[in-house]
């Protein structure tokens, strides 16, 4: 079962609204309530970063698809922003107190720390596809 | 995002409630309202956040500004935006402790979580009890 809604020309005024649409997504489709929450945190930082960096000063789309079976949740992003794999950006050094470091990169982490697996793909239409997976054989 | 400020009464203390979702869309205005309590003469903050349920790593950036100016610092350029977040701090003062005057006020799981994996549990002191953080600043 799935959920999918487009999203277009977004603006960080729709951060809101895309956690709302996964949260009732996830909800309809009887996922777990912490699951989705944590997938949530995870996804806010992707649709961030593709607001921000990926679209920059353009308006573009993102599609949102949420999936829910068994005990699996998935959440994928479509957009076509210049393509970026985020799956292969370093996290920062956290050994290096907070003040002393780079604040950039903790959105990487987020993505990456929030779900179980986290998958970039290039569509065959040349979009970013990422997807971000929580439980199930997935789960840490 | 909205805003309870709360001067605690014969203690120069005030406490900073924030009510709702801290996300990339109002991350530069929960900095401004910190600095303006501050340059308002408020030096001692409680940041509560039992009613802020989300926070994405923009409010991390919220909280290292905030940290700057409580330091009587200056925080990140609003002005160049989510840029901030590639710049580098420099004269952020004593790295070996927690904050003296500006703590935090039961944080919500997630943000918890977020706080500990990034380090910043090593910036803000924590506190679950409102009367326990009160307390804290006369330590």
């Amino acid at each position: 079962m799935e959920k999918r809604l487009l999203f277009t020309a977004v603006t960080l005024n729709h951060l809101a609204q895309m956690r709302q649409f996964i949260e009732q997504s996830g909800k309809a489709l009887g996922a777990h309530p912490e699951i989705v929450a944590d997938s949530i945190v995870a996804v806010n930082e992707a649709t961030t970063n593709i607001i921000i960096h990926g679209y920059g000063e353009q308006l573009g789309d993102i599609e949102i698809v949420v999936k829910a079976k068994n005990d699996v949740f998935s959440v994928i992003l479509f957009d076509n922003a210049p393509l970026f794999d985020p799956t292969h950006t370093l996290p920062p050094d956290l050994t290096v107190h907070p003040m002393l470091r780079k604040p950039g990169g903790l959105g990487i982490l987020m993505m990456q720390e929030f779900v179980d697996h986290l998958e970039y793909l290039r569509t065959p239409d040349g979009k970013n596809k990422l997807i971000f997976t929580k439980g199930g054989s997935h789960a840490i | 995002m909205q805003y309870e400020v709360e001067p605690i009464a014969d203690r120069p203390i005030t406490i900073l409630k924030l009510v709702g979702e801290l996300d990339a869309s109002c991350y530069l205005e929960v900095i401004a309202k910190v600095q303006n309590l501050y340059d308002d003469g408020h030096h001692n903050l409680i940041l509560d956040l039992s009613e802020m349920p989300f926070m994405a790593s923009s409010g991390l950036v919220s909280l290292h500004s905030i940290a700057l100016i409580m330091q009587g610092k200056t925080p990140l350029n609003p002005e160049q935006g989510w840029q901030a977040l590639h710049a580098i701090s420099n004269d952020v003062g004593d790295t070996n402790s927690t904050l003296q005057n500006c703590k935090l006020l039961f944080p919500q799981p997630r943000v918890a979580k977020t706080l500990k994996m990034t380090g910043f549990d090593n910036l803000f002191a924590q506190f679950s009890e409102r009367k326990v953080a009160i307390q804290s600043f006369s330590e």
